[in-house]
C-alpha cells in the first residue's frame, strides 16, 4: 500500500518516491515485484498521470526500478541495480541528509525534535513491525 | 402464411413492439424505494406513475394502429403498428433512466478519491484479468464461425440476381469489419476497466479490496459475455440467415431483437454495477470515518 497526503507541503511525486523507497528499504517491495501501471496508481490516488510517471522515472533513473515492455515496471534486485561506487553513494547520502537536516533547522525544529524525527524514520526502516 | 418462416416473422412483428414498449416499465418495477428518504421515494413513485401512463398510452396507440390495419387498407396504420417499438427510446431514455438515476443516486464522486490522505494498492491489476484464454478462443471462434457461415454461401450455388450477390458481399465485408472492430475495442475496453479508480481506506481493508475485486471481475465478465459472445453470435446468426435465405427481414428482426437485448443487457449491467459501486463508496466512507474517529481519539 502507498499513502500520500494532498495537504502536505511535500510535492506529490516526492511523496510517492519516498513511499516507494521506504517500501523497498523495508522489503515490502521485493526484487521482481511488479508495480501497478502508472494509470492505475494515478487513478487510485486521484492524481495526474505525469506525477506518478515522474516518480517512477526518478526511481528508474536511480537504478531501483526497471521498465520493460510487457513486464511493466519491476523492482530490481541488488545485483541488477546500477549502484554507484560506495564512496559516491556515501557522498550522495550525506548531501541529501544534510539538506534534510538543514530544512529542519530552517523550519525551526530544535535538536531534540530533529533527533526524534530521525529516530522515528530509523525505526520505520529498520523495525517496521514495531513502528506502525 | 403457410410458410413457417412467414408465420415466425408475423408473430415476431406482432409481439416485438409491445414487448419493447413494456420493457422500460418492467425494468423500473424492480427498483425499490425501501431505505430511501421520503422525498426520493416520492420522486421515484411519481416518475414510475408517469412511465406507467406513458407506456399505457404507447401500447394503446400501437393496439389502435394494429386493429386499424384489419379494417383499413391505409398503409400508414400498418407502418405505425410495425414501427411503434421505436417509442421504446423516449420511454427508456426519457422516463426509465431518470428513475434509475434517482434510485441508484450514484454520486459523481463514487469511487473517485476525494480524501486528503489517499491510499492505493501496489498490486498490479493488469495481471488479474478475469477472462481466461479459453473464453477469448470462444469469442474468436464465434466470430470466425459467423464469417465461415456467411462466406460458404459463395459456394452454395449461383445468386438469383446481381443485387443478391452484392448484398452477400456487403454482409461478408460488414462482418469482417465488425471482427476487426471488436478485436480492437473489446480488449481495450476490458483493459480500461481494470484501471478504474479503486481508492483504499487508510488501513487497506481486505474487505474493501475484496469488494473491488468482485465488482471488477463481474463487470468485466458481464461485458465480455455481452460483447464477446452474445454480439458475435447475434451478428453471425443474422448475417448467415440473410446470406442463405435471402430474406433480409428475418436478419433485420434478429438484429433488432438481439440488438435490443444486448442494449438492455448492457444497461442492466451498468445499473447494477453503479449500485454496487455506490455500496462500496458508502463502505469506504464508513471506514474513513472510523479511521478519522480513531485518529481523533488518539490525537
Amino acid at each position: 500500500m502507498i499513502s500520500i497526503s494532498l495537504g502536505s507541503q511535500v510535492p506529490l511525486h516526492d511523496q510517492i518516491v519516498g513511499e516507494l523507497r521506504r517500501l523497498l528499504a523495508t522489503g515490502v517491495l521485493a526484487p521482481g515485484d511488479e508495480l501497478p501501471p502508472v494509470r492505475q496508481l494515478a487513478n487510485d490516488l486521484g492524481i495526474n498521470l505525469n506525477t506518478v510517471a515522474r516518480a517512477y522515472r526518478e526511481l528508474t533513473d536511480a537504478g531501483l526500478l526497471a521498465s520493460a515492455r510487457g513486464r511493466g515496471t519491476v523492482v530490481l534486485s541488488a545485483t541488477e541495480r546500477r549502484v554507484a561506487p560506495a564512496k559516491e553513494e556515501k557522498k550522495r547520502l550525506e548531501q541529501s541528509l544534510g539538506s534534510a537536516l538543514a530544512d529542519a533547522k530552517i523550519a525551526g525544529f530544535s535538536l531534540a525534535e530533529t533527533r526524534t524525527l530521525i529516530e522515528r524514520q530509523l525505526s520505520r526502516l529498520w523495525n517496521p513491525s514495531t513502528s506502525a | 402464411m403457410n410458410d413457417p418462416a412467414n408465420l415466425l416473422v408475423a408473430l415476431v412483428r406482432l409481439g416485438f413492439p409491445p414487448l419493447m414498449l413494456l420493457s422500460p416499465l418492467v425494468c423500473v418495477l424492480f427498483v425499490r424505494t425501501r431505505g430511501k428518504t421520503p422525498a426520493v421515494a416520492a420522486e421515484i413513485r411519481g416518475r414510475k406513475v408517469m412511465l406507467a401512463v406513458a407506456t399505457t398510452f404507447c401500447l394503446l396507440l400501437w393496439l389502435g394502429c394494429t386493429l386499424q390495419t384489419t379494417r383499413s387498407d391505409a398503409k400508414v396504420f400498418a407502418f405505425a403498428s410495425q414501427f411503434a417499438w421505436v417509442l421504446f427510446f423516449p420511454l427508456w431514455f426519457g422516463l426509465a433512466m431518470p428513475i434509475l438515476r434517482v434510485a441508484l443516486a450514484t454520486p459523481r464522486t463514487a469511487g473517485t478519491p476525494t480524501a486528503e490522505v489517499r491510499v492505493a494498492s501496489l498490486v498490479s491489476r493488469a495481471r488479474k484479468h478475469p477472462i481466461p484464454r479459453g473464453l477469448w478462443t470462444l469469442c474468436a471462434a464465434l466470430w470466425l464461425a459467423g464469417l465461415a457461415a456467411i462466406g460458404t454461401r459463395w459456394f452454395g450455388g449461383p445468386f438469383e440476381t446481381e443485387a443478391a450477390r452484392n448484398a452477400f458481399l456487403w454482409q461478408l465485408a460488414s462482418h469482417a469489419f465488425l471482427i476487426a472492430l471488436n478485436a480492437f475495442l473489446l480488449p481495450f475496453c476490458l483493459r480500461r476497466m481494470l484501471l478504474e479508480p479503486e481508492p483504499l481506506d487508510a488501513h487497506g481493508s481486505p474487505e474493501l479490496q475484496r469488494m473491488y475485486d468482485e465488482l471488477r471481475a463481474s463487470r468485466i465478465k458481464s461485458l465480455f459475455w455481452v460483447l464477446g459472445v452474445a454480439m458475435p453470435a447475434m451478428f453471425a446468426t443474422a448475417f448467415a440467415i440473410v446470406a442463405w435465405t435471402g430474406v433480409g427481414e428475418i436478419g433485420g428482426w434478429i438484429g433488432a431483437i438481439g440488438g435490443s437485448a444486448v442494449g438492455l443487457g448492457g444497461a442492466t449491467i451498468g445499473a447494477l454495477s453503479g449500485l454496487r459501486r455506490m455500496r462500496i463508496a458508502e463502505f469506504k466512507q464508513r471506514l474513513d470515518q472510523q479511521a478519522k474517529a480513531g485518529t481523533g481519539a488518539n490525537g
